[in-house]
């Protein structure tokens, strides 16, 4: 959770003892210290858990200290937060306490106030409100403000009213945009190639198509990244292009300049029985306008565009954010982004955040979503990734500094060509949109804030420490594999995998003070038939897996089991590779978790009940195998 | 485990692949020492020391291109079995690459000519039209394939030898014609070091650009068959 105070504002009650010093130096530098104390309301917890918080201070900065139509352009920034006084009804307690100060993203630059956000930590401290003390430095130089740059605020879909301005523009610039040529880079069908385009599987195909020439098509169609740490930027950037493409034919239909793309966020615990259905204005048969509405489309599952509810827990979870490094490795635990691919090597398993929630959702949303080739085809698919993209932002946002970007010039040089809303080709790269705001597209999510509560972690105490060396990252050892290939039928399946103790760098687990990190990798999995499985482990002799929510691993969405099985002529054959961290169920069986045999049990995801009788009836599809499942253990 | 691991240690564990790479420069020393040597017993041109040049500068070139490959298997084995897994894989790899040189071999040997630039320059004309194919562009996919590896036993090799082998097939589909331009070329240093470096280009890049690599197989076509002008 995350909490602000604004103290130039609506909280400057709680500022005490503030003052601040300014020392005019060479060369045009100013150096000013704003020293004070908040009264924050953070309320610790009783016993050894921590109880952390994320707190932004909006300080104010002297006033009049920065001149007209000026800035101070910041060069130096030391913000020294700690948490100085505590009270429990006057009495002074023990209190164990850890905090980091960041500023904002990059070199800020300060009108009037100054945003430093703190992470606190507490334990042993029932009960008793603090105070932060800040001693902060900034020094810079004084440079003209630049000008004003408008930044699109993309909004929450369930928030706005069912055909909201916003909603309508989108639906008119789409019916706008499907009368463009195939070979129109602003057509609706362009857009949606780019993503992936299979001539033969196209369901809009016609003869009448004009296709642009071979060339462009290679270079331009079919290009989304996935299965790789270039997931993220290159999807930030195919919804930008696309945001200014649809922005300015909203414009040229004479509707407003600041139109932005909204985002699905399902995930939202504050609005559960309406986050997972499809929102109203995707399933309407026809706008307000009076026109067949282009925001609905049939082909997806019925229960999708009946508007019910068509997601469970797990496929929304957001435990995704607790991974810790953007890029995954090539075996053991997956990264948030994806795995790290430097000079285009093998890539390791599906990234975390790829898998769930934006596998899972776009297999229960189904039909034209549930396929690489035609998922951008359907309106829906861009709000479903403004908010796998807006994700990003809350996981660098939720631990600054720890939380970060890779930082070789394997991932923030690597370019990708689109064409802008003029029909000009541009190329960006991953450095370039890495922030929202200071890329070309400028915008920002209404909600970036951190969905998790305070406590979560596999290893709380482990995350408060600065972000590792490379040097002295974790290497994690695989200590059991399966023999042999695993069919999975509409039964399900289930495998012992055999664990051997570790002999190699997953000893330094035992030597660590944190429990041993153990990830569970699903490798190989090929078929051609996108069926979503559930994994589970240690599930109990004779129990039925549904009856442990607790032994649940995760989702097995299958979304691009056929391309990844030899169905797409730019990936390798190998199927999919889906990695789980089970440390916390391990951590939680503790006497329970048998050293050396880990059960897993595959479980067919069924959709509703009317589906599932039709999948019953209908004859069996051929089975989806998996090449091998295996354990890692690292520190 | 008192104290944390050295950190070369560290680094070694993250780089299981070193002594396959190593292997690799042990070859490339071997190559340009006997290309130094003035006249010595190599230039005889049996059967046995042609194809013993070509496993040499397979294990020199190819060698680098599978490091990630050889580290995947290594990573996905059981620890104490780590480097018997990446030699499984090696045996494997290098069983088509063996195969196409015994043939090679066999030909140069039966034709009776040794290699010469005229030769090299066939060699390379071919490897820049083969190397626009959209057949080869497919199978060049292959080489970043993975593969179930059974943990233990008689499987294990098995399959590390099977893993190595399916990637050779692919890198063999892929490269042969630029090998077989450096074999055409008696695996003249340059030609070798000219073919590493468009199959570099191809393989660690996302998006190489096919016609340029297409185009300098095809100058260095022109450079050879000028030089056989400029010698016969």
């Amino acid at each position: 959770m995350a909490i602000t105070y604004d103290l130039t504002g609506p909280d400057k009650d709680r500022l005490n003892s503030w003052h601040w010093l300014h020392f005019p130096g060479a060369d045009d530098a100013h150096l000013y210290t704003l020293t004070g104390v908040v009264r924050v309301e953070f309320r610790g917890t009783s016993g050894d858990d921590w109880r952390r918080e994320e707190i932004t201070l909006i300080l104010p900065f002297p006033e009049g200290a920065v001149p007209d139509g000026q800035v101070l352009q910041v060069d130096y920034f030391t913000p020294s937060v700690h948490l100085s006084s505590v009270f429990n009804d006057n009495q002074a307690v023990n209190a164990g306490w850890a905090v980091n100060a960041f500023s904002g993203p990059g070199r800020p630059q300060i009108r009037s106030s100054l945003t430093v956000r703190v992470q606190a930590a507490v334990r042993d401290a029932e009960g008793v409100v603090f105070s932060l003390g800040f001693d902060v430095a900034v020094a810079g130089r004084f440079v003209d403000a630049p000008e004003e740059v408008h930044v699109r605020v993309r909004r929450d879909v369930w928030k706005l009213p069912e055909w909201d301005p916003v909603l309508l523009w989108y639906a008119r610039a789409i019916a706008e945009m499907k009368t463009r040529p195939l070979d129109d880079p602003t057509s609706w069908r362009y857009q949606a190639a780019i993503h992936d385009y299979v001539r033969a599987a196209d369901p809009l195909r016609s003869d009448s198509d004009s296709l642009p020439s071979a060339t462009e098509q290679s270079r331009f169609w079919a290009q989304c990244q996935h299965f790789s740490w270039f997931f993220l930027p290159w999807h930030r950037i195919y919804l930008g292009y696309f945001e200014q493409i649809v922005s300015q034919t909203i414009q040229q239909l004479g509707g407003p300049s600041d139109w932005a793309l909204p985002y699905w966020n399902y995930s939202d615990d504050g609005n559960p029985s309406q986050a997972r259905r499809l929102p109203p204005a995707f399933r309407a048969a026809q706008t307000p306008d009076g026109e067949d509405n282009p925001l609905r489309v049939d082909d997806r599952r019925a229960a999708a565009n009946a508007g019910q509810v068509i997601a469970q827990d797990l496929h929304v979870d957001l435990s995704c954010l607790l991974e810790p490094t953007f890029g995954g490795a090539a075996a053991g635990p997956a990264g948030f982004g994806g795995p790290a691919v430097r000079n285009h090597n093998i890539p390791g398993p599906v990234g975390a955040l790829e898998r769930t929630p934006h596998g899972d959702m776009h297999v229960r949303v189904g039909g034209w979503m549930s396929r690489f080739n035609t998922a951008a085809l359907d309106p829906i698919f861009w709000l479903h990734h403004a908010n796998i993209d807006r994700q990003w932002t809350v996981w660098k946002k939720r631990r600054p500094g720890q939380h970060v970007d890779p930082t070789g010039a394997g991932w923030l040089s690597e370019p990708f060509d689109f064409h802008n809303a003029s029909g000009a080709i541009r190329t960006l790269t991953s450095a370039e949109v890495a922030d929202s705001e200071a890329s070309p597209f400028a915008y920002r999510y209404e909600d970036e804030s951190d969905p998790l509560p305070a406590e979560e972690g596999p290893g709380a105490l482990e995350s408060l420490t600065m972000s590792r060396p490379p040097s002295d990252e974790p290497v994690p050892e695989m200590v059991g594999a399966t023999e042999a290939p695993i069919r999975l039928g509409r039964q399900g399946a289930s495998a012992r995998v055999p664990l051997s103790a570790p002999r190699g760098p997953g000893l330094e687990a035992l030597a660590a003070p944190t429990p041993p990190r153990i990830h569970l990798n699903i490798e190989n999995i090929r078929g051609s038939h996108t069926t979503p499985y559930r994994v589970y482990v240690n599930v109990p002799e004779g129990d039925a897996p549904e009856d442990h929510p607790e032994l649940l691993a995760g989702s097995l969405p299958m979304f691009g089991l056929h391309e990844a099985s030899g169905g797409d002529p730019e990936h390798a054959p190998s199927g999919l590779t889906y990695a789980f961290d089970v440390t916390a169920i391990a951590r939680r069986l503790g006497e329970a978790w048998n050293p050396n045999e880990l059960r897993v049990t595959f479980v067919r995801d069924a959709f509703d009940d009317e589906e599932e009788r039709a999948a019953l009836e209908a004859p069996e599809p051929p089975p989806i195998e998996v090449g091998r499942v295996s354990v890692y253990q690292s520190r | 485990m008192g104290t944390r691991t050295a950190a070369w240690r560290r680094a070694l564990w993250r780089r299981p692949e070193w002594w396959t790479l190593g292997l690799s420069g042990l070859a490339w020393t071997a190559l340009v020492a006997r290309e130094l040597r003035p006249h010595a017993a190599h230039h005889g041109n049996g059967l046995l020391a042609s194809w013993l040049h070509w496993e040499l500068m397979i294990v020199a070139m190819m060698l680098p291109f599978v490091a990630d490959a050889v580290r995947l298997t290594a990573q996905k084995s059981l620890w104490p079995r780590r480097d018997r897994a990446i030699a499984g894989f090696l045996v494997g790899y290098l069983g088509p690459w063996t195969a196409a040189g015994l043939a090679v071999s066999a030909a140069l040997a039966l034709s009776g000519s040794p290699a010469s630039p005229l030769a090299a320059a066939a060699g390379f004309a071919l490897a820049a039209v083969w190397q626009l194919v959209p057949t080869r562009r497919r199978a060049a996919r292959g080489c970043r394939l993975t593969m179930p590896l059974a943990p233990r036993g008689w499987r294990a090799d098995r399959d590390c030898v099977r893993y190595g082998w399916r990637i050779g097939v692919a890198c063999l589909t892929s490269c042969w014609a630029l090998m077989l331009a450096c074999a055409l070329s008696g695996h003249h240093l340059l030609a070798m070091a000219l073919c590493a470096a468009i199959g570099a280009a191809d393989r660690f890049q996302r998006r190489a650009d096919q016609r340029l690599l297409s185009a300098t197989a095809g100058a260095a076509a022109g450079v050879c068959f000028a030089a056989a002008l400029l010698v016969g």
